[in-house]
């Protein structure tokens, strides 16, 4: 009989809350799957995309972030920006292919013992119902190109200016509507993640820009036109030109 | 926590005090001891006797509605976090002692006495609720539906009862109505409870609301009430949205009594509205808004210390001295001086602290302990040498983990030079062995995995640094709390998990640091902006306690809004009182006194800052340094040009009013008829606020008219009457003589006209009375308005200086409502008095001295010690684009323009790692919780499968 998978699910809990909610869990035995492994930051503002895209790379199959109620923040605003910063996560990992399901975020007070529980009890058998991420080498290329994308200093600097932007305005001392930003973001990560599944696959081999859509699974039109700014920007160079197809290269 | 963690606090539970002898400055105070029959040096709170404790009883901290064993701790974060046993319900079977692996046991234990001598005494005994047995007819503890509000917070409760499922007591069902009843308790003559309980109506409305949150399917919830008192910052809002968003129903009624509906389990109130009409309506439950009584054993020890009590058992203060009880050097707080809410209790013990801080200044620092470190080991540049120390924790670990087991697999890794199981980490002997092993292994970090790092990380890293080791060289993984008490039925995979914590653990123990706290040099003078009374107040609370103080008074005279007020409602005369205050404040040799003066600009952090004043906008005077900051720019009464206020010389405000009284204008004290309105432009979509002393305020004037002509027709038409407290007194007493009180709904306003009979205009005022349901029209000899308080204009221009917030009414925005009532959320500024929220002269005068005692804690500081952990700006990778600028909650972090890279002032940093996360060039690091050493634990997580 085949072993029941599972899941390796990696959590980020914040200090003063949900941190607090799971010691209270213990010291009421609130019982609950052994499959997390926790990280202790002091405020879930801390936590970075970074990290969740490098637990899903490092082999975790699910993500669990958790902090204060909002509103009760021990930084007065930390978890509002790690909801911001969770929900991009998401709409990266569902451009990458990734269920955006295998990360949660949620909230837990340091009273809540058995709420605690209950989300890892339910988030574990949720992913253990998705199943292993897998370890396909396509699906790391997807996940590298995320965790690139989400380095990258232009998608930083627009998460980090959000709440500004949409509460209290830009410098032009306009608001941008919630519903405007979540198309612009949007548009900008899926280009930003594109553009990294493009450098990635140039790192190595040189290639031309119908290898790059078959591997990248974009259309040639869609290559070429991220090609100009990858270029541009320095980061691919031409390497050669075979017969009449050009090859492109990882700029060094 | 942080109090039990303090080294100058000393707490006695669970004993009583005997007697007080002596004066101010020197009491003998003699407290018994009762035993608690468990060595609080050994208890480690594990809970394994209270498993095995065969006697069982009512859990009173649940309010009766669950059981808990003879040996106990009264909730999971109680302090101190040791078990007692309660010798009423102990059988003395002996088992607990038998379970105890760490020995706490000690059933030898005597009650003891002790005298301690003290300066000063804060009584901050609080109350108890009333038994709503006494009320009969609500059926209480004869229906099981029925309970009191208390026993509604603990069934909401996580930790209640049903584990926050809201269910009702008799049969578990989950209630589809709930009725609460207000003044249960309160505002009773009968029980010789005529006084409010202040905080019944909110609280009754937060319950209201989070039940609707609990619930899984469509609550209908009913406050029966009967006049809605939610006066404090805010609560008027929430009182609004209660009604508007959450769609709970509030019936202005009295309650005649509830029944059980035969065999339901349900409640039939039978209740009389306003016009009369009688009605019976069912429901699941019905909870009593229980309201606050002393106490016979706290109205027993103010006896006993001589102090003076009211009629109810209250301690007595003066409106002048809120926090001093009748006796020297005795104080008080909280709700033994009368019902209050948390904001308030809370300003009054910072006030009370404040209060003895000035009374003792002289002994200032002499019995203070200090502990003495030996000198650091330097670490830097040395290959990381980890001692590792796994705890079974009696048996709450090693019963379910294979503790030997994870200590061996600990000491296969690369740099773990040493690991170690124990059968309690936490113990004092164990404490002994590991700076033991640091020593011998010349250990330069140390790994603990025991329970969690929120109560034991401080007590190990206090263990690092008396072995000399910086206390951030110390990582610690729970695998109590969060492994073998929530696996117990998985020990194989509980056993990896705590190999794989401890794995995760050592990875980023590798890559910790050795942290310096920033230590900073600080100014200690106080600068206090507003020199009315609360300004005033906290600038002598500050010289008395010996330091500078800077006041600075836009107008030329001292004295702000209280200048307009002549007494209070409880008869305290305000002038004589401001004349003192005054003339105390100008001749303190400590106090330096601007009036006259613009506040410019203002740069710096606590202990830091630079202040620019101007005379009249022109003339830049000096920059005063200071290391804190108290706002204190007060408010006034808004003349709100309606119902022909400024048209009609009849038309007055309440202050006006007063001053006409004050000076014996005979139009206003030999008339015969007399009209007061209150919530004039308050609580409406311009100002959805309550100004919380209009009511007292007009209730006083009608007291005092009523005393020079008790034949005046006096009419106040109001919307609530809003009497908290023991001010509810008063409005009784204006009722006994005659005064009318008429109500008026916010869309059935009142209408003042001017009629001309013969050779007069008669002032007429209009409406309709809900009782009788009919129009009424008062014709008026005097009119006077009860106006909003609003905030004082310059405010908005400090707020922007100070970079501290506002709400939308132009009032300062408190770092947290109920815990730090007085506090920024940027350090080392303080706020008290009108510019906070309306409230009365004795509210400003206890939190005038709350301001004044939280900003000694900063100026008693010899220099500031900044927190360890905190963020990092690599200036080689800074782009200066200010992300992190615009997130850091507390200004911490500011862009240098011309070098453009980003500075982060340690002094006010709080180290959440906000700003790392969002740092879009990776220049930003948060110590302690570096990129990297966040990395290697996710990349060490998995290592092994």
């Amino acid at each position: 009989m085949a072993t029941k998978f599972e899941p390796r699910i990696l959590s980020f809990l914040c200090n003063w809350c949900s941190y607090a909610g799971a010691d209270l869990a213990g010291v009421s035995r609130f019982q609950y799957p052994p499959n997390i492994r926790v990280i202790r930051t002091m405020c879930s503002g801390r936590v970075d995309p970074v990290f969740i895209l490098g637990a899903f790379l490092s082999g975790f199959d699910a993500v669990l972030v958790l902090g204060c109620h909002l509103g009760d923040c021990h930084y007065l605003n930390g978890n509002y920006h790690a909801e911001k910063k969770m929900h991009l996560t998401q709409r990266l990992l569902g451009i990458a292919g990734v269920n955006p399901h295998r990360l949660h975020l949620d909230w837990v007070s340091a009273a809540e013992g058995m709420r605690f529980a209950q989300i890892v009890t339910n988030f574990t058998t949720q992913v253990r119902e998705l199943g292993p991420l897998g370890r396909e080498e396509s699906l790391i290329q997807c996940l590298k190109a995320a965790k690139a994308a989400v380095q990258q200093e232009k998608v930083r600097w627009l998460v980090g200016k959000e709440l500004d932007l949409i509460e209290k305005g830009n410098i032009f001392g306009e608001k941008i509507t919630p519903s405007k930003w979540e198309t612009l973001l949007n548009a900008i990560i899926e280009g930003e993640y594109k553009k990294m599944r493009i450098t990635l696959q140039l790192e190595e081999t040189p290639r031309s820009v119908k290898e790059i859509a078959d591997f990248s699974k974009l259309s040639p039109l869609e290559v070429s036109s991220h090609l100009t700014d990858l270029e541009e920007a320095g980061q691919v160079r031409l390497h050669s030109i075979a017969d009449r197809t050009p090859k492109y290269v990882r700029a060094r | 926590m942080e109090l039990a963690r303090h080294l100058n606090v000393n707490i006695i539970t669970n004993a009583e005090i005997k007697q007080v002898q002596g004066k101010a400055g020197n009491f003998l105070v003699t407290v018994v001891k009762r035993p608690r029959y468990i060595d609080l040096s050994k208890c480690t709170g594990c809970g394994e006797c209270a498993r095995h404790c065969p006697t069982i009883t009512l859990d009173s901290y649940n309010q009766g509605l669950t059981r808990r064993a003879a040996i106990f701790i009264r909730y999971a974060q109680a302090v101190p976090h040791a078990f007692m046993i309660d010798r009423e319900q102990c059988i003395g079977c002996g088992l607990c002692e038998k379970v105890c692996l760490a020995g706490a046991v000690n059933y030898a234990e005597q009650q003891e006495e002790d005298t301690i001598n003290v300066g000063s005494i804060i009584l901050s005994l609080g109350n108890r609720v009333f038994d709503p047995r006494l009320n009969f007819e609500y059926g209480y503890s004869r229906y099981p539906n029925v309970i009191t509000s208390l026993e509604f917070e603990r069934i909401l409760s996580a930790t209640g009862p049903y584990r926050g499922n809201l269910f009702r007591p008799s049969d578990r069902e989950i209630p589809q109505r709930i009725a609460f009843i207000q003044c249960v308790g309160s505002r009773d003559e009968l029980h010789n409870r005529p006084y409010c309980s202040s905080v019944c109506c909110t609280y009754a409305i937060k319950e209201a609301i989070v039940a609707k949150e609990h619930s899984p399917t469509t609550l209908d919830e009913t406050i029966f009430f009967m006049d809605m008192r939610t006066y404090g910052k805010d609560l008027d809002r929430y009182y609004e949205r209660a009604k508007e968003e959450h769609g709970i129903r509030f019936v202005r009624s009295k309650i005649y009594g509830v029944d059980e509906v035969d065999g339901t389990g349900d409640l039939a109130i039978k209740y009389v509205t306003e016009d009369g009409a009688v009605t019976t309506e069912d429901f699941n439950l019905v909870v009593l808004s229980v309201g606050f009584e002393p106490s016979p054993q706290v109205i027993d020890l103010g006896r006993k210390l001589g102090i003076q009590l009211n009629k109810y058992g209250f301690c007595s203060t003066s409106p002048f001295s809120p926090v001093e009880t009748s006796k020297p050097g005795i104080f008080v707080c909280g709700t033994y001086s009368g019902p209050k809410d948390i904001p308030e209790t809370v300003m009054q013990a910072s006030g009370a602290a404040g209060s003895v801080s000035a009374l003792l200044a002289p002994s200032r620092k002499t019995l203070v302990k200090e502990k003495v470190y030996p000198p650091e080991i330097e670490v830097d540049g040395q290959e990381p040498r980890i001692g590792v120390f796994v705890c079974h924790c009696g048996i709450n670990i090693a019963g379910v983990v294979n503790v030997p087991e994870v200590k061996e697999y600990a000491s296969t890794f690369p740099n773990v030079v040493f690991a170690d199981d124990n059968l309690f980490t936490c113990s004092q002997d164990t404490q002994e062995k590991i700076k033991q092993k640091i020593k011998e292994h010349n250990l330069n970090r140390v790994v603990v995995a025991s329970c969690s790092p929120r109560t034991h990380e401080p007590m190990f890293q206090e263990t690092l640094r008396e072995a000399g080791l910086n206390k951030y060289l110390f990582e610690m993984t729970n695998i109590r709390d969060q492994c073998s008490w929530v696996h117990m039925h998985e020990p194989g995979r509980a056993t990896q998990k705590a190999k794989d914590l401890v794995r995760m653990a050592i990875a980023k123990a590798r890559l910790i640091e050795p942290l310096r706290q920033l230590s900073l040099d600080l100014n200690h003078t106080a600068l206090v902006i507003g020199g009315g009374i609360a300004g005033m107040t906290s600038a002598l609370n500050l010289a008395e306690q010996g330091f500078e103080v800077h006041l600075v008074e836009r107008s030329s005279e001292l004295g702000g809004a209280a200048r307009q007020i002549h007494y209070t409602l409880e008869g305290g005369d305000v002038q004589s009182y401001l004349a003192d205050l005054i003339q105390k404040v100008t001749s303190h040799p400590l106090i330096k006194i601007h009036t006259n003066v613009y506040i410019v600009d203002a740069s710096g952090y606590v202990g830091n800052f630079t202040t620019g004043l101007m005379v009249e906008r022109t003339k830049y005077i000096e920059a005063i340094k200071h290391g804190v900051t108290i706002i204190a720019t007060g408010g006034k009464e808004l003349k709100i040009n309606e119902y022909l206020y400024g048209r009609d010389p009849r038309v007055l405000t309440s202050l006006e009013l007063e001053n006409e009284i004050v000076k014996g204008n005979p139009q206003v004290t030999s008339c015969d008829n007399l009209v007061m309105i209150q919530c004039v432009g308050s609580r409406n979509g311009e100002r959805p606020y309550c100004s919380r002393v209009c009511c007292s305020q007009s209730i006083k004037n009608a007291l005092k008219l009523k005393e020079l002509n008790p034949k005046m027709n006096i009419y106040i038409l109001h919307r609530d009457v809003r009497t908290y407290g023991l001010k509810e007194e008063y409005y009784q007493q204006a009722r006994q003589k005659g005064v009318m009180f008429i109500r008026y709904d916010l869309d059935n306003k009142p209408e003042v006209r001017t009629v001309r009979e013969d050779n007069r205009y008669l002032l007429e005022v209009h409406l309709r009375d809900p009782v009788l349901g009919e129009e009424l029209i008062i014709d008026t000899d005097i009119l006077a308005l009860a106006v909003p308080i609003v905030p004082s204009p310059e405010g908005r221009e400090l707020a922007q200086l100070y970079k501290v917030p506002l709400n939308e009414d132009g009032f300062f925005v408190e770092a947290h409502v109920k815990l730090r009532p007085v506090d920024f959320a940027t350090e080392g500024v303080f706020m008290c008095g009108l510019a906070h929220s309306p409230k009365s002269i004795d509210e400003s005068i206890a939190q005038a001295k709350a301001a004044a005692s939280r900003a000694t804690t900063v100026l008693v500081k010899d220099t500031i010690l900044a927190e360890g952990i905190v963020s990092s700006v690599n200036e080689a990778l800074c782009s200066g684009c200010g992300v992190c600028e615009v997130l850091c909650p507390y200004s911490a972090i500011t862009v240098d323009r011309e070098k453009r890279v980003a500075e982060v002032n340690e002094a006010l940093c709080k180290g959440c790692g906000t700003c790392a996360a969002a740092c879009p060039s990776g220049a930003v690091q948060q110590r302690g919780f570096k990129q990297g050493q966040i990395l290697s634990m996710i990349a060490a997580a998995l290592e092994v499968s």
